[in-house]
């Protein structure tokens, strides 16, 4: 029975924590449709290279929405939906687990979506104007063209980065929970929001090698990625550096240092602990009693013995 | 008249050869320095209609949260022989405000499998509540014979109801009580917390009396009747206040 | 239905339903409620029920067909029997509570006629 109730809540929970977040998908491949045929038809040739860069900050933006609509969900779902899920007796564990799942899958399929889009918007763009994309120097986000083929790992890295911050915000939930008075859960949410953001912090700045020449990978990291994590130096140069734009403060995780791969499985054992830590015991004890022995009613041990 | 444990366990275990039991071994529980429930043991076999009385504060919610699976913060263990599900019915909220009625009914029936989905339809209809309703728009009173409905009609072997008469008016409790009364076999046990002793005098096969953080033996109802000549009401009544 | 404290539930319903029997509401043959519908028409437990028929199986007023159900013992006459039976303990009972007051025959048949009367 526990095989088919998993089932059930891997695609209830999917559905349900997915649901808005595709729905903002679906609006970026609609304004995707649009794109590819009115700008063309109704605009001068000249602007296409603009329009594409133009269109690619806008992927970039429907990404961070993406991401922001399913963060939201999930936080939402983690705390209305906590009681139901414990009065029909789903395991926690099971619960994040497929809840991490899906943000994963969710997260590589958000990447990839774009990508492939603006890999074929470029080549058409770039098939009906070529002249006019000669000389002009961009770096879009969205775009396998003339990219190491390793550059399709790039959904990857969104993955791991959302089960980090999934993970990050169950460690968050799960002690909001365990505190019973209001003004408690006030200060567990701020102090674990605290502490989750400094591990976060000094796991990124463990000095690493990377591994990129070993993989060959060296021109994977010239290429602009969400979410980039940058120190206070990193952020003052973006600020300066006129053609990227500026990406709001989050977690990158390299994959091709050893400490992406450690800290993203770090944070999703994280997560699991915070569930047992928080939770306490369910305590599940399939013990039989023998009948509790009484004073003076020895007789029940004899009847015992005849029986 | 007041049967122990053993005695009640052998003997209606010899009857129906029932193996299923249903119990706690030890149970203690704090809420910071106040010690709610001080060393909690029962067991009772499965089949028939069981009450549980107290005073106000006696700790039959937490205890009722201890034996359903979601309070996981206390000493001891719940014993559950031969079987393994337990709905409850609480008393606070738990259901997001969002879902509607068929959503939630939908989600019970996707995690308990045994649920008799019809049932609740029809007994909400006749109800005059209708499957597309949101939470938010129901009475308290609709909300609570949502959760009562929910709950004996989950299929689980144990159900736990905790006041399910509380807010209903004279109506809905006789369909609560002709529900608790069709739905009781020989393989369920229904444990109800009540203040109404006089809704459930005659529902109950027996009870027990938590006072002062400890659960009295199983008193059986008929014999309170007829070895005291109270009914349960009274009996309980000076128990709990002797 | 309404019940005293101070006696099982089960002897009263066996009461209750001895007086639907003897008072011809229950006919012989007639098939009677199953357990739990009978419960949940009284608003009692149904182990309650259970010890009532198994009351009523052992006094041969009530019999159980293993398919189809429990009906009333069919047999008129042992019903008209068990009824006189009744009866008379009832009116026992009745008439040392009457010798208590000091009622003696005479009286006692003078106040049974006024209460027919009325």
């Amino acid at each position: 029975m526990a095989d088919i109730r998993n089932k059930k809540l891997i695609w209830y929970e999917g559905v349900k924590l997915l649901l808005l977040p595709t729905a903002v998908l679906a609006a970026y491949l609609l304004s995707f449709c649009v794109f590819l045929v009115v700008f063309p038809t109704y605009y001068k040739v000249y602007e296409l290279p603009h329009a594409y860069i133009s269109f690619d900050k806008f992927a970039e933006t429907m990404l961070y929405i993406a991401f922001c609509v399913l963060m939201a969900v999930y936080v939402y779902r983690s705390f209305a939906y906590k009681k139901l899920y414990d009065k029909v007796r789903v395991s926690p564990y099971a619960l994040f687990a497929v809840r991490l799942m899906w943000v994963t899958v969710f997260c590589a399929a958000a990447t990839l979506l774009p990508l492939v889009c603006g890999t074929a918007l470029e080549g058409i763009f770039k098939g009906i104007a070529p002249k006019r994309y000669a000389g002009f120097a961009y770096n879009p986000l969205f775009s396998l063209l003339n990219r190491n083929p390793l550059y399709c790992l790039f959904p990857l890295s969104v993955a791991m980065f959302g089960a980090v911050i999934a993970a990050a915000v169950s460690i968050v939930v799960n002690a909001v929970h365990w505190a019973q008075n209001p003004w408690l859960k006030i200060v567990q949410a701020v102090v674990w929001t605290i502490i989750v953001f400094l591990l976060v912090f000094t796991v990124m700045n463990i000095p690493y090698h990377r591994n990129d020449k070993m993989w060959g990978m060296e021109f994977f990291f010239s290429y602009p990625m969400p979410f980039e994590w940058f120190t206070y130096d990193d952020f003052m140069s973006y600020m300066r550096d006129t053609y990227t734009t500026l990406r709001f403060c989050a977690v990158s995780w390299r994959i091709d240092t050893w400490i992406g791969w450690f800290g993203t499985l770090a944070f999703v054992f994280m997560g699991f602990a915070s569930t047992a830590l928080f939770r306490g015991q369910i305590n599940d004890d399939y013990v039989y009693v023998k009948p509790l022995k009484q004073k003076g009613k020895k007789e029940n041990k004899e009847e015992k013995n005849h029986a | 008249m007041e049967q122990t444990t053993q005695q009640i366990t052998q003997e209606r275990a010899q009857q129906t050869a029932q193996t299923k039991l249903f119990g706690t071994l030890n149970v203690w529980k704090n809420y910071g320095s106040k010690q709610v429930l001080k060393g909690v043991n029962f067991s009772l076999p499965l089949g028939g209609i069981v009450g549980i009385f107290g005073l106000n504060g006696s700790g039959k919610t937490t205890l009722l949260k201890i034996l359903s699976g979601l309070d996981g913060r206390y000493r001891g263990s719940v014993m559950k022989k031969d079987f393994d599900d337990v709905a409850y019915m609480s008393v606070e909220g738990g259901y997001p405000m969002d879902m509607r009625v068929k959503d939630i009914i939908r989600f019970f029936g996707k995690f308990c499998p045994q649920q008799n989905t019809e049932k609740i339809l029809s007994s909400l209809s006749d109800a005059g509540i209708k499957e597309k309703n949101t939470l938010l728009a129901l009475s308290s009173g609709m909300k609570q014979y949502l959760k009562f409905l929910l709950t004996v009609y989950s299929g689980a072997s144990v159900c736990l109801f905790d006041e399910p008469f509380s807010n209903l008016d004279v109506n809905m409790r006789e369909k609560i009580a002709k529900t608790l009364i069709l739905e009781s076999n020989g393989n369920r046990l229904f444990l109800i917390t009540t203040h109404e002793l006089k809704e459930v005098e005659t529902l109950i096969d027996g009870f027990l009396i938590l006072k002062d953080g400890r659960l009295s033996a199983y008193y059986v109802g008929e014999e309170v009747r007829e070895t005291t000549g109270k009914s349960i009401a009274q009996f309980y009544k000076e128990k709990v206040n002797g | 239905m309404e019940f005293k404290s101070n006696e099982t539930i089960a002897s009263q319903i066996v009461t209750y339903v001895k007086k639907e029997i003897f008072g011809g509401r229950y006919a012989p043959g007639q098939k009677v409620l199953p357990i739990r519908e009978f419960a949940a028409f009284c608003s009692v437990n149904p182990n309650t029920v259970a010890k009532v028929y198994a009351q009523l199986e052992e006094e041969s007023l009530i019999y159980t067909d293993s398919t189809l159900g429990k009906f009333v013992n069919p047999d008129a006459k042992q019903i008209e029997q068990k009824r006189q039976q009744y009866l008379s303990a009832q009116m026992s009972a009745f008439r040392a509570e009457l010798r208590k007051c000091g009622v003696r025959e005479e009286e006692f048949i003078a106040l049974a006629k006024q209460s027919m009367d009325e």
